[in-house]
């Protein structure tokens, strides 16, 4: 599953472990700069002969002065690599090796020229007469040789880096065997001025310079598994110290009892082999106890992820209408549901798998393009919804979202895409506008065509009445007026008809209105219309209105030129406008003092064509508070009146303040 | 009536509403030197006319007004309305859509080809009347316009 393990790179990121690598690191720094201010102290001692700093174990091996030069030399090309100054530490390195391996052949050849005896030549000679060893030993040289080769090696490409820590283990091999060696009174250490052996202070060396090499390259080759924050790591990183010190303090017991008690070597072997096996059984049952136990930690965890990933998965598979897929940062399938995969199918004839790329199973290079476009603007982080055409076989409208992926560090790594299928939606809307439109033609042609007619019935009632009004008797000329004023009366029909249906279809753009000024710009029309002095008017607060101008223009005009045709049968027509805000709406009144109406006929004042006067009475056409209440739904507000017979009308509306 | 005596061209399909439209105009003394055409390829046929004669002086066509129907038979009055103000020869004379609509998309139309002016017929015919006497004052009387073409 190659998608599965990408993923898992992806998201998973490790700032533990890079903690520890950087207190290794430091950690070996400081090593460095130990072994290194121990050489130069051992110069120092050879100077001024001070035997505790040259020879730590009197009667002993000594740090000759070369190996003490060696050690500053090898640790100050270890400081050059590390800061910025490789190229010297190369050349110091490989003088290093170069004085290591001459002094090698020349001790191999016999020359009468040795290079361990170039420095403080008169003390090394003094220190030999007394029979004890000052000079450098084999193994020592051997070791600096292979430390050499290891700085030189140490900035090298990979691989080399397997080399490098081989060698440096083979370093802390060689000054363990030395130390233990001091440690367990090896008799050939002592006195026997034939093997040259390490002094006990050039093994700690070499054993603090080996691991200096294996901490600072703690995050690669072998030393990997050691510092991974896996198990395996920790286990080690537990063990491995355990393996050197057990079995050194176990070898120092057994040897210590043989000193004091002179057991015999197969008694001691016996206890001391008892005692490992003891010891590493406990060991490994306690680490097998809590491997066991984190173990079962992480099945359990796993088991809850599976869950959380099967409750998820069906989730997704559960919208058959909705598709959905996700793909990786290379636009490859990382999940989709089944309703993704049968609409690919439908729509290209391609069956999709997931690590699969997205442009593979698009079969049309348009949308090929247009799809990874929109994942790909997606993923610089905004969402974007679009309505998009997909399909080769069978081609419908999607509206189709694209979300971003962001793991647990902020970081888009993929893209989730909805798209509902909406084909058919797009049809019935296409439907709808043809429909509208073929309303508005017919409108049209009621508006043009139905006119003509009642003009010319006018017109020549009109001219009957002028030209013919004598010939007429009394009731003809009456019916003429019948006549005559039911066309006008029709025109005025038709022109609120349409006045209606195409405030109906205007669109509302709204914005905060002066209301007051509005008010008083209607009043000023009205009242010129009319010619009655007999009008009193009372405006009270005003408050501002979020709406369309021109519709509230309609609904103003409206509902004062009603308050004054119905209140032009009293001796003072009172006309009353006022509003009111409260936490979610603003409601306006106009009230008036004229002819009222039963309120139990209310549910039919705003009804098309619907009246409550005679015609004889009062005027009208039955469609003003219709298109009113029109435009005031349209606006998300309400309307409603109270009313008394004779007494007056209130019309009430409330509009949303705006959010 | 000789084509270069035309004040005020009247095209208008409805006999009646000419009649209506006529009457008006003869009430108030403004209808002496009208022409009345019924059908827009007709109406095309006479102001063209005389189209190919050479010289600015031959084209004698050169009314005061155009009072112009847009629903007309054949040729609608929008594409009357669009030839006229296309033509070099034509494109000065005032044009005066006399509509029964009032679709705002008709008025804009219809200024965008040029209309001189847009007039909704009242269905009232007294409004009527008094709209055809005013519009005719302004146009027959009060607007100065170049006398040659």
């Amino acid at each position: 599953m190659k998608s599965i393990t990408s993923y898992k790179n992806r998201f998973s990121y490790s700032s533990g472990e890079s903690f520890l690598h950087e207190v290794l690191k430091k950690t070996a720094f400081y090593i460095s700069v130990v072994v290194l201010v121990l050489g130069i102290l051992v110069l120092l001692g050879w100077q001024f002969d001070i035997a505790l700093i040259k020879r730590p174990i009197p009667g002993l091996a000594a740090m000759n002065p070369l190996t003490a030069i060696n050690f500053i030399l090898l640790e100050a090309s270890f400081l050059c690599i590390v800061s910025k100054f490789v190229k010297q530490g190369y050349w110091l390195a490989l003088a290093v090796v170069v004085i290591s391996f001459f002094f090698l052949v020349g001790l191999m050849l016999d020359f009468s020229f040795q290079a361990d005896l170039i420095l403080f030549s008169g003390k090394i000679k003094a220190d030999a007469s007394h029979s004890l060893s000052s000079r450098m030993a084999p193994n020592t040289a051997m070791n600096f040789v292979l430390g050499g080769v290891v700085i030189l090696l140490m900035k090298r490409r990979k691989r080399a880096v397997y080399i490098c820590q081989t060698l440096s283990l083979l370093i802390v091999l060689i000054a363990l065997f030395s130390i233990f060696g001091y440690i367990y009174r090896v008799g050939e250490f002592y006195g026997v001025l034939v093997y040259i052996p390490m002094s006990i202070h050039t093994a700690i060396c070499f054993f603090m310079f080996g691991v200096e090499i294996l901490f600072f390259h703690s995050d690669r080759g072998v030393m990997k598994e050691l510092t991974s924050p896996y198990a395996g790591g920790m286990v080690s990183r537990i063990l491995i110290p355990l393996a050197i010190i057990i079995p050194g303090f176990l070898g120092f017991i057994r040897l210590y009892l043989n000193w004091k008690y002179s057991f015999s070597v197969e008694l001691g072997t016996a206890i001391l082999v008892v005692a490992l096996i003891v010891i590493l059984v406990l060991l490994i049952w306690f680490e097998a106890l809590s491997l066991n136990e984190k173990d079962s930690k992480r099945r359990q965890a796993e088991d809850e992820v599976r869950l959380a990933n099967m409750l998820l998965e069906s989730t997704i598979e559960s919208h058959k209408d909705v598709l959905i897929f996700s793909v990786d940062k290379n636009l490859r399938y990382l999940t989709f549901n089944s309703a993704f995969k049968d609409a690919t199918y439908k729509a290209y004839g391609t069956t999709i798998r997931k690590g699969e790329r997205m442009i593979d199973s698009i079969t049309i290079q348009e949308e090929k393009e247009r799809a990874s476009r929109n994942c790909k603007k997606a993923m610089k982080g905004e969402g974007l919804t679009s309505i998009e055409v997909y399909g080769e076989f069978e081609r419908n409208y999607f509206e189709t979202r694209y979300y971003p992926i962001l793991n647990d560090k902020n970081d888009i790594v993929g893209v989730t895409v909805l798209a509902s299928n909406i084909t058919e939606r797009k049809k019935n809307d296409d439907e709808i506008q043809t429909l509208n439109k073929e309303l508005e033609s017919f409108s049209y042609s009621v508006a043009h065509d139905l006119r003509a007619p009642l003009r010319i019935i006018d017109g020549y009632s009109n001219i009957l009445i002028e030209d013919c009004f004598d010939d007429l008797s009394n009731e003809g000329q009456r019916l003429l007026y019948i006549i005559s004023s039911n066309a006008k009366k029709m025109g005025q029909l038709i022109d609120d008809l349409l006045n209606f249906s195409k405030l109906g279809r205007l669109p509302v753009t709204k914005s905060v209105i002066n209301t007051a000024k509005l008010i008083r710009s209607v009043l000023d029309e009205q009242l010129g219309g009319v010619n009655r002095s007999n009008i009193e008017i009372n405006l009270g607060t005003l408050e501002d209105l979020y709406c369309d101008d021109i519709l509230m223009r309609h609904v103003f005009t409206n509902l004062i030129s009603n308050a004054l045709k119905y209140t032009g049968k009293k001796e003072l027509a009172v006309i009353e406008i006022g509003s009111s805000r409260t936490d979610k709406s603003v409601i306006y009144w106009v009230k008036d003092n004229g002819a009222g109406f039963d309120i139990q006929y209310a549910d039919k004042l705003f009804g098309v064509f619907q009246r409550l006067h005679k015609e004889s009475d009062f005027e009208g056409t039955g469609v003003g508070l219709a298109i009113v209440h029109r435009i005031i739904s349209k606006h998300d507000g309400k309307i409603w009146a109270e009313a008394e017979i004779d007494k007056g009308a209130t019309f009430y509306f409330s509009l949303p303040l705006m959010k | 009536m000789e084509i270069n005596e035309v004040e005020l061209l009247l095209i208008e399909d409805n006999p009646y509403e000419a009649e209506l439209a006529i009457r008006s105009l003869k009430k108030h003394n403004l209808g002496n030197k009208l022409y009345h055409i019924d059908d827009g390829a007709e109406a095309l046929d006479y102001i063209f006319s005389e189209i190919g004669v050479d010289g600015p002086d031959q084209f004698r066509f050169n009314p005061k007004v155009i009072l112009l129907d847009l629903k007309l038979p054949k040729v609608s009055g929008l594409e009357i309305l669009k030839k006229l103000k296309e033509h070099e020869r034509t494109n000065i004379i005032p044009v005066v859509v006399l509509t029964s609509s009032s679709e705002e998309s008709d008025i804009m139309e219809c200024y965008k080809q040029g209309a001189n002016s847009y007039i909704v017929k009242p269905v009232n015919f007294e409004n009527f009347s008094n709209a055809m006497k005013s519009l005719s004052q302004y146009w027959l009387d009060l607007n100065k316009r170049p006398v040659k073409l």
